[in-house]
């Protein structure tokens, strides 16, 4: 059936078959149950070259053993066509390599059963295939050199093909996630890795970018989850590339989590500046307010006694009633300028305690007296006798003076105010202000103690008091409480240890 | 002034509304002093109807923004309101409850009687 042009023994030529056999790209020899070569098309002849080594009726074998590289493979292909004839195989498959003056060439030879002049043989195709492996090199050598540049990142760089499955990741991935690209071999969007609030954004992004006629994306910024389940977040450039010949979506990912801590905190500390800035502001106004209204009634009575001292017939009473409220005013705007001082002082860090032994029931019996000389209310003291003990006498003075003038300012003026100094037990010593006005709201509680803090009584004031005299006490080793007994009112309570070290500065 | 105009003071500092009536009493007013907005309205539906108030901003229970809301809200006659403030812009303070005038404390007592003077002149003409 094999056209043999060159074999004198065979049937007539079938040249249409001929013809069709040297038209075939891929080389085609046949060989008989002996080994002799009894068919070579037109490609083989252009293999095979100047040199001949194939002939018809020339031996198979010692043909592939002058063509083709020495190696155990030209053993398989020279015993091939043997091997097919004699043995129950029907097809065997060869890699070969031959000789070229520019190198070397690879094929793949295929060998399989036919028959020959009415006898068993063998068919040999041969594919040269040294294109296909050099492009195949060259892509595993660049896929290589992708991995070693990639793995090497700092950012966590994976690739996902077109059903969205995790091909590759680099060593970041696992580093950074504690995941592997074998974890997603799934769709993205349903990965456990995605943060729940922002896979759908993400997915939309993927998505548009996708169909999109561009290259890189946008970044995008998106939480992960990392395996032991911490949210961290990241910003992300996808990329469409070819990856091992396919069209496949390379994603680069940074870790911003810092980066975003850090921007947060600055945020944070712009917003604390800005509302410490309003409370200040806030602040001053309140003071400038508190140390108008007592300069009002002063001025004013200055300027009508000027006006009232020549008139005639003088009204004395009322001028001396005048003075005493110059004198008052007066007063208040010292103390307040003195809170005002204590405030900067404290602030600037440069608050100092003068510390001597003093008697505190004296003390306290004074802050009373000046009260009562501000206020005209009933004030009842109970004390022992005196007890002494080391401290800033000035300083603890105003603080049971500030005491008192809350308890006026928050008591109706026909109710009680109590004062209590107590030295029991011996190392210490306490002083309650109790009165029975409209206490403290609940809601207020919490932040009575807070510097500029005004209850909603809007009682004036600058807010200080409570602060500065919690300040003056605890510097002294001391507490200040406040307690809302149930049946109204409020107990301040001062408690200072009579051995106790003194503290002048801030620590 | 021939007549003696009323002068209702609203201020919860006692001595301030002490020295209001202490210079406007010289000059012939009859002066009435609450310490806060709920005390002047409780004055003024007594029968004490005022010529002129002068209202501080900042006080306990009724401030005066709530007077003023208040007070406009009854049935007239109105008296003038003058504001009389410690706040940073007494003017804008007054300006944004309509205030007919405003004194920012402390103040000159020449102007305290001016601003009296102006307001009482023309509510004692309209009379």
């Amino acid at each position: 059936m094999w056209p043999s042009p060159r074999d004198e023994g065979s049937r007539e030529p079938d040249l249409l078959l001929s013809s069709i056999l040297d038209a075939l790209v891929d080389c085609l020899a046949v060989v008989d149950a002996r080994g002799t070569v009894r068919y070579l098309n037109a490609a083989w002849r252009r293999f095979d070259g100047d040199a001949e080594y194939f002939r018809i009726g020339g031996d198979f074998a010692r043909a592939c053993a002058l063509k083709f590289d020495a190696g155990e493979s030209r053993d398989m292909l020279a015993g091939g066509p043997r091997r097919i004839v004699t043995g129950r195989r029907q097809r065997l498959e060869v890699e070969c390599s031959w000789p070229v003056p520019a190198g070397r060439r690879h094929g793949t030879a295929t060998i399989t059963a036919c028959e020959v002049a009415g006898e068993r043989g063998a068919m040999v195709q041969l594919l040269d295939v040294t294109e296909r492996i050099q492009a195949d090199a060259a892509v595993r050598e660049s896929e290589a050199r992708y991995r070693s540049l990639v793995d090497g990142s700092p950012d966590i760089v994976f690739i996902t093909d077109s059903a969205s499955r995790m091909i590759y990741a680099n060593r970041a991935l696992e580093d950074q996630t504690g995941y592997t690209a074998a974890d997603f071999q799934m769709r993205q969007q349903d990965n456990p890795f995605l943060h729940p609030e922002d896979s759908e954004r993400v997915a939309q992004f993927i998505a548009a970018f996708v169909a999109s006629d561009r290259k890189h994306s946008d970044r995008i910024e998106n939480r992960f989850i990392t395996r032991s389940g911490d949210v961290q977040w990241y910003s992300s450039v996808i990329s469409k590339i070819q990856y091992m010949g396919s069209p496949a979506l390379q994603f680069v990912v940074h870790n911003i989590t810092e980066q975003r801590k850090a921007e947060q905190e600055s945020a944070a500390r712009y917003r604390e500046a800005r509302e410490a800035i309003e409370v200040r502001d806030e602040f001053l106004a309140i003071a400038a307010h508190e140390l108008k209204t007592p300069l009002t009634s002063l001025r004013g009575f200055a300027q009508w006694l000027a006006t009232a001292v020549d008139r005639e017939p003088c009204d004395r009473a009322r001028q001396q009633r005048a003075l005493r409220t110059i004198d008052r005013q007066s007063a208040k705007l010292a103390r307040l300028i003195e809170q005002l001082l204590d405030l900067a002082r404290l602030q600037a860090g440069k608050f100092e305690l003068e510390c001597k032994d003093a008697d505190i029931v004296a003390l306290v019996s004074d802050a009373v007296e000046s009260a009562q000389a501000r206020s005209d209310r009933m004030i009842t003291v109970t004390a022992p006798p005196s007890v002494r003990a080391c401290i800033d006498a000035l300083r603890l003075e105003a603080v049971v003076g500030n005491l008192l003038d809350n308890a006026v300012k928050f008591s109706p003026a026909d109710r009680l105010i109590e004062v209590e100094v107590r030295a029991e037990p011996a190392d210490r010593f306490t002083i309650v202000v109790r009165d029975h006005g409209i206490g403290v709201p609940e809601s207020d509680r919490a932040r009575l103690f807070d510097r500029y803090f005004q209850g909603a009584h809007q009682r004036g004031g600058m807010g200080l008091g409570l602060t500065l005299s919690r300040d003056i006490v605890e510097r002294q080793g001391g507490t200040l409480a406040a307690e809302f007994p149930p049946d109204g009112g409020t107990r301040m309570i001062v408690t200072i240890p009579i051995t106790s070290d003194v503290k002048g500065s801030p620590p | 002034m021939t007549t003696h105009p009323r002068v209702l003071v609203v201020d919860d500092d006692a001595e301030i509304s002490e020295m209001v009536r202490l210079v406007l009493e010289d000059q012939g007013c009859e002066v009435a002093a609450a310490e806060h907005g709920r005390a002047a309205l409780d004055q003024i539906h007594a029968g004490w109807k005022p010529d002129v108030i002068l209202l501080d901003m900042r006080m306990p229970i009724m401030d005066g923004r709530a007077f003023v809301a208040t007070y406009r809200a009854e049935p007239p006659p109105h008296a003038p309101i003058v504001v009389v403030s410690a706040a940073r812009d007494a003017h804008a303070l007054a300006d944004s409850v309509s205030a007919d005038d405003w004194l920012a404390k402390p103040y000159d007592v020449r102007s305290l009687v001016d601003v009296v003077r102006r307001h009482t002149a023309s509510e004692l003409a309209s009379r």
